[in-house]
């Protein structure tokens, strides 16, 4: 218990780990906004230029909501080839919370978006034994390498020695 | 009379100010629903499967909870308002798990707000939102940095 797992690449803190990229669709766009967040500038692509904004662009929801999408596949690949070559795979629990969600330009029908993690952190939890909490720097940036959306995530995570 | 209250931020999200969030209950399969497309977490997704989970049961993704409270907020009074989005959410805490059933509710407190210095016409405010369940506990709560238009005009 006392001793520390082997810890993979993609968990490991200092590493910065590429886990996918999402092309957001004016029809993404409008059906995520729809459902949750009908704000103008997220629905109705006229009335949008009016807004700060300029156009119709995603809910900031909907561009955090897809990182957890592309994080969760890339961790099932992660689990795979971990299990494939005999290693104690890590379970991904729940998560506290996130700090210092940043949506720092727009992001339009039409862009592609680019997600990374930078691991930042990773100790034992105080309140549940055999759990540690991973923390993280999420980037996501469009296509021209501008940076669309930073945060900072934590997340419970088993190991296994 | 409450759509004039809202059109003028400074008043209408002035520090202090304080709106209630109209109910909303969650299924299962709503939350099956968006966990699949979202989230698929074991946890999220299969009920059978969750009770072998941290917490032994299958609960709400948490970005879930985050897009019920947007919906709640935006019912409750921002799409009747100048809002002109958010660009940062300084903290987002998961108190409690949501799982099927519940009923969640909540409240909106202005905590700071302020006319931008670089852009007037901008109201700043940092709103509080917490969500609870049927039960009184509570669930969700964040803070967001709301943008507002001051003149209609940019409405």
């Amino acid at each position: 218990m006392s001793e520390m797992p082997e810890i993979p690449d993609h968990i490991r803190p200092g590493n910065r780990i590429e886990i996918g990229d999402f092309l957001f669709t004016g029809e993404n766009i409008l059906r995520f906004a729809k459902e949750w967040d009908p704000q103008i500038f997220h629905t109705d692509s006229i009335k949008a230029k009016d807004s700060l904004f300029g156009g119709l662009c995603a809910s900031g929801w909907h561009t955090i909501s897809v990182w957890m999408k592309l994080q969760r596949a890339a961790s099932k690949i992660q689990a795979g080839k971990l299990r494939s070559e005999g290693k104690p795979v890590p379970e991904f629990g729940p998560s506290p919370g996130m700090k210092h969600i940043k949506w720092i330009k727009p992001v339009f029908a039409g862009d592609r978006i680019s997600y990374a993690n930078e691991i930042t952190g990773l100790r034992k939890s105080g309140s549940m034994p055999d759990w540690w909490v991973m923390t993280s720097k999420v980037q996501a940036l469009n296509q021209n390498g501008e940076p669309v959306m930073t945060f900072d995530n934590a997340v419970f995570l088993k190991l296994s020695g | 009379m409450k759509h004039d209250f809202l059109d003028d931020p400074r008043i209408a999200f002035a520090k202090g100010q304080e709106y209630q969030l109209e109910p909303k209950t969650i299924t299962k399969d709503e939350i099956v629903e968006f966990a699949k497309e979202y989230d698929p977490a074991f946890f999220h997704i299969d009920e059978e499967a969750a009770k072998n989970s941290m917490l032994g049961e299958l609960i709400a993704s948490g970005f879930h909870t985050c897009a019920i409270s947007m919906r709640m907020i935006c019912d409750s009074f921002l799409l009747r308002s100048t809002s002109q989005g958010a660009p940062e959410v300084i903290e987002v805490n998961w108190h409690a798990p949501v799982k099927p059933g519940d009923t969640l509710s909540g409240k909106t407190t202005v905590l700071e707000a302020r006319q931008s210095a670089s852009k007037p016409n901008l109201w700043i405010a940092n709103m509080g939102h917490e969500l609870q369940n049927q039960n009184g506990h509570k669930v969700l709560s964040m803070i967001v940095v709301g943008l507002f238009a001051i003149s209609s005009g940019a409405a």
